[in-house]
């Protein structure tokens, strides 16, 4: 297990819209499984997250995953994911999976499913990405 | 036909605040504006590139609404999307298609530009026409 005393820096805004709580990562697999809580800020006439939306989950757990991956040093930036929405995300405790599948110099393949707590498959997704020093977040508030 | 968008039917309508610009029947174009909400930011200081994705779905979804005169919305299948420039936590306008609409299947596409009109965002989404959920009370 890594020292993941940087995670701490994650807390930005979307985290706490996402309800993201990290909880562990397999370093033989390169595999970040992370809790999430659906909010009903996200959640459509249907009953389920915004179909659009679920990509914020998938795209959260995916980043993690790279990140752990180098040692909190890089972050991934996101140019094309493609998702598949299996069922309906509920309100509630979901589980993401995230996982770095190629991670070469100049691009970065991840990805990443949501689970319900009984192991169902919600959704997946596959992403390619770009390499980029880990924000700090010392960006923030800059609107 | 427009009030339809202007009317917050769902929490996630809600938290985006989709705003209705114009609709074009023949292309089955519709065009909103967004103001992404600050809890959408990235460590980046942007919109976190998945939930970009809620901005189009809302555009797409909005497209089919009005094409079928306000009978269908999507329940999205498959999504695809590429970024190509961040989206800044700023006025944002989304444009939203449907490519086909048969009974069994939709085909929508989505973009979303900066005010001066740069392409930041594109989506394609592949879904299932659905009859519009009843409002909650």
């Amino acid at each position: 297990m890594k020292d993941n005393i940087f995670l701490a820096s994650f807390i930005s805004p979307h985290t706490q819209l996402l309800g993201s709580e990290f909880q562990s990562w397999d370093p033989d697999t390169l595999t970040a499984t992370m809790r999430f809580t659906v909010k009903r800020d996200v959640i459509t006439a249907r009953g389920g997250v915004q179909g659009g939306l679920v990509a914020g989950y998938l795209d959260d757990v995916m980043g993690y995953a790279h990140v752990l991956s180098t040692d909190g040093e890089l972050a991934p930036l996101t140019l094309e994911l493609s998702m598949s929405l299996l069922k309906p995300v509920r309100e509630g405790p979901i589980i993401g999976k995230g996982r770095v599948v190629k991670a070469g110099r100049r691009v970065i393949y991840l990805e990443g499913e949501l689970l319900s707590e009984d192991g169902e498959v919600l959704a997946r997704a596959t992403s390619t990405n770009i390499p980029t020093p880990r924000p700090t977040g010392a960006d923030m508030g800059t609107t | 036909m427009t009030k339809i968008y202007e009317e917050q039917r769902s929490p996630s309508a809600t938290l985006m605040g989709s705003e209705f610009v114009s609709f074009d029947a023949e292309k089955g174009e519709l065009t909103t504006r967004f103001t992404p909400p600050p809890s959408f930011a990235s460590p980046r200081g942007a919109v976190q590139g998945g939930l970009i994705a809620g901005f189009l779905d809302e555009v797409m979804g909005g497209a089919l609404l009005a094409v079928t005169d306000e009978q269908h919305l999507p329940l999205n299948l498959d999504m695809s999307l590429s970024f190509m420039r961040m989206v800044p936590l700023a006025p944002i306008i989304a444009k939203g298609r449907v490519v086909r609409a048969g009974n069994r299947v939709a085909f929508l596409e989505g973009e979303l530009y900066d005010e001066e009109g740069k392409l930041l965002a594109r989506a394609r989404s592949t879904a299932l026409p659905t009859p519009v959920p009843e409002t909650e009370g």
